[in-house]
């Protein structure tokens, strides 16, 4: 395992939003920071899907972004094929173009609406300098990927046409039609009613064992993250708070945080339990500043140190299971 | 689009006699020589003598003016003037504008600010007054008035295509065309252009009568060339003339008229083309 | 007894072109201290039945025919307005969707509170900031924060917010649409016990208007299934879920990914989507989709009335225990259509 390089490894990211409000505060010093991703460090290994799970605010987009190099970060270095992508420049980045793509969110927005579906996944050939004698075989392979069904039918139709679930298929085509070494995919059915969703998700697993890419899959529902991701990491105000396979974050959360996360989420069983969450208070103001835990005022067994420092993420078991906390 | 331009016509009404005054103009104009019995400019003589003041008849269709000139030719003339002045204004209010709304939105920063605040100084600049100045210092000619609104309306469009620009470039697709390697001119010109044009074919109709009107305008006040022949020539040319006095409406009526019709063409067009402008995509 | 009684209820939207059935001859009771269920897709019609029942509906949409009771009381019916108006106002109150976004961003929340209190309920000023405070006590959030404008409140604390003021007048009856949908899952937890806790110490009845199943399974007692505009299957959140007796509750059991499912459990979409309401297909509406129609589906099933046993509107209920052994088979559902 250890001779395996990773495809995507972060080492210390931060991410961090100056919003100085007023005068005041430039001058007495004491400027309020957003740390939307604070000293994040993880791999992705060749083949795997990881989920990245958290709520609003724990900076997954944020982090998404990052790897996308649509942001630079703060602090801290993003390797992607052993190669920092903050120092790429011309040539190297339109390779990087080539093998990292995104789905989005809202297929609604995704696509510009004056094209048509053939010139909106045409256009990434486009950009990328694809020889134009591969166009044609590149649309039909993905157009069978995505099982977007008869091609003439929707090459000439423009993205109002085109129901939800039909428009992210569009998103996932365009995204697949360079065959991607890796994908980012942000909330791509969170926008799309739940009969249709299944179809994009079993549409995105197939792709996956076709092409054989990398993924993230950025999201705060546990449900859809166990559908689809081998690994999960647990996203808590910018921190990762737990890393381990999915199987084992759903059945055996270590992290008080994905403890909550997991007897929250309801499940489509009449019989599920209604017991108080182990978890205290709303999600806190992300200008704070911490000393220690990020999550201790809201965890039903902090105690004294972990307000005074804060926990590492390490392996805690030998099932690949990392957590960041004093207490397991 | 085209399509979508010949839906709208048929649809409003108001587009369509916008458009069809344009089209009645523009064939006047390239037509001239064949509709206008005279030169304009030629001071006629008849079996009188001088052919001044003549009213309105079958050998003058309009009468002649006080210096024996025929009105209806100058009439049919003049809309040459207007449409080539009218026409490379809007032109220039329109690229200028775009270009500077499209750069200033899409970058931003530094440079957003710069083209920003030398728009606030422009827009401080007195219209009329500054032609004036120009025509003192180049010239009376009809470029003045062409130079003149090139450089002083070009603010309006382009802050209003810069702000329409600024929302645009947060949209996903914008994003998703960055992220498939789209270079900056790329998405400025092929993603983000398309979807302001409308605008600027907006702001380029209403320049046209602006700069039909301030030609006029400038000729009145008679800083205009003397030697061709416009709409706000001949409207000088009656008012020196004490046209008003001498009761001879058929000089100055039927040049106001063509100038009121030519700018509100321009706006009739506007209001039928919102609909290309912000058309309803269904969700 | 029925707190609310639906009998045969349509609402139709008139456009440029033409009508949208939006809701069809829906019937459905709620009783007292009950939390009912309505799901169903976007576009089933289930806002609709919703804002039909308070009142508060687009002025394109026209309630074509039904009766709507309020403890024996149509409020429907003209001749009953003066009571209709002081039940609409008073004792149903609705919570629209996004809810949270809808408090006015320029004034505190004191202030809007005071305004639903005293123009609505007669209160006076100081009788409306007590109630406040103790309906933001019920609620659980600081009653220092009625001093506070909306955009410095979290999501879920603009939701309390939003039903503090849907309780604020002793109702009877909430609707709620989608009050959950737009939150994290712990908030969402939060909410929905929040809601079970109000139904019990304010003794009221809930309906629980959503897309997503799994809030209902957690919340209510009872459900009703919404397709294209119809209520095609009701009855115990148990039964229903455990044994659907209608297609499209099957389906829709299969599409729900379930965190307590096996790896291999493959989710499974219902191919296709809904009919167009501006013209309805003949008979039953599910039949394009529906992997067991048969001829006979061509003509209309019977409707589902005010029944409080488990119902269906399909065809072949009879069968449904054979058809749900062949709808938890992935290939029925992917050759189909």
């Amino acid at each position: 395992m250890a001779n395996l390089k990773p495809i995507l490894e972060l080492k210390n990211v931060s991410k961090f939003y100056d919003i100085s409000r007023n005068v005041k505060e430039y001058f007495t010093g004491i400027k309020p920071i957003v740390k939307a991703v604070d000293n994040i460090s993880f791999k992705i290994f060749s083949g795997e899907t990881v989920g990245i799970l958290g709520e609003s605010g724990c900076g997954k987009t944020t982090l998404g972004k990052l790897i996308l190099n649509l942001l630079q970060p703060s602090k801290g270095s993003i390797y992607f094929l052993s190669n920092d992508i903050n120092n790429y420049k011309g040539e190297q980045i339109k390779e990087f173009k080539k093998n990292v793509q995104l789905i989005f969110q809202n297929p609604y927005d995704a696509l510009n609406p004056r094209f048509t579906i053939k010139n909106i996944l045409l256009e990434p050939l486009k950009s990328l300098d694809f020889p134009i004698d591969q166009h044609q075989s590149l649309l039909e392979n993905v157009m069978n990927l995505v099982k977007l069904g008869n091609l003439d039918e929707y090459l000439d139709k423009y993205p109002h046409e085109l129901s939800g679930g039909q428009l992210q298929r569009v998103v996932l085509a365009r995204a697949l039609i360079i065959n991607p070494l890796f994908v980012v995919a942000d909330e791509p059915v969170s926008m799309l009613d739940v009969s249709v969703r299944a179809g994009i998700l079993n549409a995105f697993n197939e792709a996956k064992k076709k092409i054989n890419f990398s993924a993230i899959y950025i999201s705060h529902d546990l449900a859809l993250v166990k559908y689809v991701c081998e690994r999960t990491i647990v996203m808590y105000l910018g921190t990762i708070v737990e890393d381990g396979s999915t199987d084992e974050v759903v059945r055996n959360p270590l992290h008080p945080y994905t403890k909550a996360l997991v007897s929250a989420v309801p499940i489509p069983h009449v019989n599920q339990s209604h017991e108080p969450l182990p978890i205290k208070g709303h999600v806190p103001d992300a200008t704070a500043n911490y000393i220690g835990c990020k999550f201790a005022e809201r965890c039903p067994m902090a105690q004294t140190i972990c307000f005074e420092k804060n926990p590492d993420l390490e392996l805690k078991n030998h099932n690949d299971h990392f957590a960041a906390c004093h207490f397991i | 689009m085209v399509k979508n331009l010949f839906n709208v016509l048929k649809k409003d009404p108001y587009a369509l006699t916008g458009v069809l005054i344009y089209l009645f103009f523009i064939l006047v104009a390239i037509f001239a020589d064949l509709i206008a019995p005279n030169d304009p400019l030629r001071i006629l003589f008849n079996s009188g003598g001088l052919a001044r003041n003549i009213d309105p008849g079958r050998e003058f269709l309009l009468g002649t003016t006080s210096n024996g000139r025929d009105i209806f030719s100058q009439l049919v003339y003049g809309s040459r003037n207007a449409l080539y002045v009218g026409l490379t204004a809007a032109l220039a209010v329109a690229l200028v504008g775009t270009i500077v709304g499209l750069i200033s939105g899409y970058f931003g920063g530094w440079l957003d600010n710069l083209i920003m605040r030398c728009a606030d100084i422009t827009l401080g600049i007195p219209f009329l007054p500054f032609v004036i100045v120009l025509a003192a210092f180049l010239g009376p000619s009809s470029w003045n008035v062409v130079i003149a609104i090139s450089i002083l309306l070009w603010p309006n469009s382009g802050r209003v295509i810069r702000s329409q620009v600024l929302s645009l470039r947060e949209r996903a697709y914008i994003e998703s065309a960055k992220v498939s390697g789209c270079s900056n001119f790329r998405i400025i010109f092929i993603h983000i252009g398309p979807n302001i044009l409308p605008l600027s074919f907006l702001y380029g109709s209403i320049a046209i009568g602006w700069a039909i009107l301030t030609e006029a305008s400038i000729s009145f006040l008679g800083f205009g060339p003397s030697d061709v022949i416009s709409w706000g020539f001949m409207l000088q040319d009656a008012y020196s003339s004490q046209a008003l006095s001498l009761g001879a409406y058929f000089w100055f009526i039927p040049p106001g008229i063509c100038i009121v019709l030519m700018v509100v063409a321009g706006f009739f067009i506007c209001r039928g083309y919102e609909e290309i402008l912000f058309p309803r995509i269904k969700n | 007894m029925n707190l609310l009684s639906i009998h045969n209820l349509s609402v139709h939207y008139i456009g440029s072109q033409g009508t949208t059935k939006a809701v069809d001859d829906v019937s459905l009771n709620l009783k007292e201290g009950e939390l009912l269920g309505i799901v169903g897709e976007s576009g089933c019609g289930k806002t609709t039945l919703a804002r039909s029942i308070t009142g508060v509906i687009a002025p394109s949409a026209k309630i074509i025919s039904g009766e709507i009771f309020f403890q024996n009381t149509d409020i429907l019916n003209p001749t009953n307005s003066t009571i209709a108006h002081n039940v609409k106002w008073k004792k149903i109150s609705f919570i629209p969707q996004s809810a949270m976004n809808s408090l006015d961003p320029v004034y505190k929340i004191r202030n809007q509170m005071r305004e639903i209190l005293m123009v609505r309920g007669g209160f006076n000023k100081k009788q409306a900031d007590e109630k406040s405070n103790y309906l933001f006590d019920l609620v659980g959030i600081d009653v220092k924060r009625l001093r506070d404008y909306p955009h410095q409140f979290s999501g879920g604390m603009k939701q309390r917010v939003a039903i503090a003021m849907a309780i604020a007048l002793d109702p009877k009856i909430i609707i709620a649409d989608e009050p959950v949908t737009a939150l994290d899952v712990i908030v969402q937890r939060q909410i929905l016990d929040l809601f079970d806790k109000l139904k019990k110490s304010l003794n009221l009845s809930i309906i629980l208007v959503t897309h997503d199943i799994s809030v209902i399974a957690y919340s209510c007692q009872k459900v009703a299934v919404m397709y294209a505009g119809e209520i095609i299957e009701m009855g115990s959140v148990k039964s229903v879920l455990e044994k659907p007796l209608h297609p499209y509750t099957m389906g829709l059991n299969n599409a729900f990914p379930d965190l307590l499912s096996k790896k291999s459990d493959y989710l499974v979409p219902i191919e296709g989507s809904p009919p167009n309401l501006l013209n309805p297909p003949i008979g039953c509406r599910f039949k394009m989709r529906c992997p067991f129609s048969q001829d006979q589906c061509n003509n209309k099933p019977e409707k589902i009335n005010n029944s409080d046993r488990h119902v269906a509107s399909c065809w072949r209920e009879s069968e449904s225990d054979q058809l749900r052994i062949r709808a938890n088979e992935p290939s029925t559902w992917i050759n189909n259509g």
